[in-house]
């Protein structure tokens, strides 16, 4: 494991532990103003440090390479959905102990990671020149399924609380999720050991995590609880980025050395 | 050259003038490197083959000549206007071109006095016509049937040279014993166009490009896994096939055409990895690779890349 990768872990540990601290002083007292100011820093720091190490990672790779395409890919997914953390963050700051409205600006630059990410599944995918096997076919599409009829479920009952745009947001959130979903897993049934398998798996069990995040948030915010998740919840997403930004020195480590 | 209906005018020695029509289908014509005209037409003696061997010359299409065989003796050689021993000298020091075989029975006596031609030949030959063709001092030399010879220098030179080469040396490693330079290679070159010793790179150049291609097919393992090194070596052979048709597979490509059929196995591996796995790490894993034989073996590989 590369200087860079041990950084990165260290450093996730460090904040995700000082949301911990916060979190657990703060919770259900006057103070949590700054556990909130602390998590929309975190998530801002954390989506924008694993878009540059993405970035970064494109640059050690030759002009026309599928992989660096993919790479970019979820760097400029990574940048929209800072920009929509950015936009949440100024929203807490100025409207202090009130939630961010839903659907808001924000959710424009969350809604838009999900298509990058999957572009750049698929061009990873295209890259290696190798087919998705067919039990991996069978499994996305039954994991898509049952994504899609699950959230579906779930959210069916508050689509009448909700308004027009809401719904429309909530279905969005829905339908990509489930493609992530479903492209994760067939991305995984391409990676069959070498070393260039295990960034890509890291990025894969974070993407699933910010899978199940914003699932779970996506619920919550409907039943009007978006606090239900507790830290736990919290801390998906800036755990989800910082699997990706460490998939990414993993990559260019193994790029470099090569 | 195409494929097809071509009509050859010979004059004959036995005949006054003949028009052969040949017909062929299906055959290709391929490239020969780093194999002399005498040497292809040593191994057709050999293989007892009837037919017409056409010869492209270098890369001039015009360039073309063509030696009539029955049952493994030479019935007639054709280059521009050239008679048959004329034609020969003319052409049998060429290491160059593409051949094409099309087997036939021709109802014609063989040409007389081969082996006095052959010999006049070696007579007018310099021993540096080696050094036109370097690579074939890495060529493996196996012995074919023995049959009579005629008594001669050459004869005698090359039957000592076939107890050296016992069951099979590389070129460069077979002892000259008592014979001197010029002996060696009179005796060499005229166990080869009598078809008694087949040269083949298989036991040096086709060893040296599959450890290339092993050795790279082991890092794409490393580097992008085994499905990836499955689906490379599965490619890179379809590839081979495509271009080669009659190389088949796990065994050693045809003699005959020399160098070439390892030229385009070396290619292939380098231009496969195009289609196969992760540019970048495919582009490094090659160099790392390449970087890892000696200058010598380098030397070789990177002259079939070109």
């Amino acid at each position: 494991m590369s200087k860079d990768s041990r950084l990165v872990i260290a450093s996730w540990i460090i904040l995700c532990v000082i949301a911990v601290i916060l979190w657990v002083l703060t919770v259900n007292s006057q103070q949590d103003v700054f556990y909130t100011y602390y998590f929309s820093v975190f998530q801002l720091l954390t989506s924008v440090g694993a878009a540059v190490l993405c970035y970064r990672t494109t640059l050690v790779l030759e002009a026309g390479d599928k992989t660096r395409t993919a790479w970019g890919f979820l760097s400029m997914g990574l940048w929209f959905w800072s920009v929509g953390a950015l936009l949440e963050g100024l929203y807490t700051i100025l409207h202090p102990g009130m939630d961010v409205p839903f659907p808001w600006y924000a959710d424009i630059g969350f809604l838009l990671l999900i298509p990058f990410v999957v572009l750049a599944l698929l061009t990873f995918k295209k890259g290696q020149n190798v087919g998705i096997p067919r039990w991996g076919l069978v499994t996305a599409t039954v994991m898509f399924l049952c994504a899609f009829s699950l959230a579906l479920q779930l959210n069916f009952e508050v689509f009448e609380d909700l308004s027009s745009i809401a719904i429309i947001i909530t279905v969005a959130y829905i339908i990509l999720d489930s493609i992530l979903l479903a492209m994760i897993v067939a991305v995984a049934s391409t990676l069959a050991g070498g070393l260039i398998s295990r960034p890509w798996q890291v990025a894969l069990v974070g993407w699933f995590i910010f899978y199940l995040g914003d699932v779970s948030y996506t619920f919550f915010r409907n039943i009007d609880r978006p606090d239900a998740g507790g830290i736990l919840l919290d801390l998906t997403w800036p755990i989800a980025f910082g699997l990706i930004a460490l998939a990414a020195t993993l990559a260019r480590g193994i790029y470099k050395s090569a | 050259m195409e494929q097809g209906w071509y009509s050859i005018c010979a004059t004959d020695s036995l005949n006054d003038k003949l028009l052969w029509q040949v017909h062929h289908h299906g055959n290709q014509a391929m490239p020969f490197k780093d194999i002399f005209v005498i040497q292809i037409l040593g191994m057709l003696i050999a293989r007892k083959f009837s037919g017409i061997a056409s010869l492209v010359i270098g890369n001039n299409s015009d360039n073309v000549a063509s030696i009539w065989f029955e049952s493994g003796m030479v019935v007639k050689v054709r280059y521009s206007n050239f008679p048959d021993i004329q034609a020969l000298k003319a052409i049998a020091w060429e290491n160059n071109g593409s051949l094409e075989l099309s087997s036939q029975v021709f109802p014609l006596n063989p040409l007389e006095h081969y082996s006095l031609i052959v010999e006049k030949l070696l007579k007018d030959t310099p021993i540096s016509i080696i050094d036109t063709c370097p690579m074939l001092m890495n060529s493996f030399i196996t012995r074919a049937k023995l049959k009579p010879l005629k008594n001669s220098p050459s004869s005698l030179a090359g039957l000592s040279l076939l107890a050296q080469i016992g069951s099979g040396s590389q070129l460069t490693n077979i002892q000259k014993g008592n014979l001197s330079e010029t002996e060696f290679w009179d005796g060499f070159w005229y166990l080869t166009c009598h078809g008694l010793v087949i040269n083949s790179y298989a036991k040096s150049i086709g060893v040296l490009i599959q450890q290339f291609q092993d050795s790279l097919t082991e890092k794409m393992n490393t580097l992008m896994g085994y499905h990836i090194a499955q689906v490379y070596t599965e490619k890179l052979w379809q590839n081979i096939q495509h271009r080669w048709p009659d190389w088949e597979k796990g065994k050693e490509p045809d003699p005959i055409y020399g160098t070439s059929p390892y030229k385009l196995w070396a290619q292939m591996v380098r231009e496969t990895t195009k289609q196969v796995g992760t540019q970048t790490l495919q582009k490094r894993g090659f160099e790392s690779v390449l970087s890892a034989f000696s200058s010598e073996d380098l030397s070789v590989i990177n002259n079939f890349l070109i």
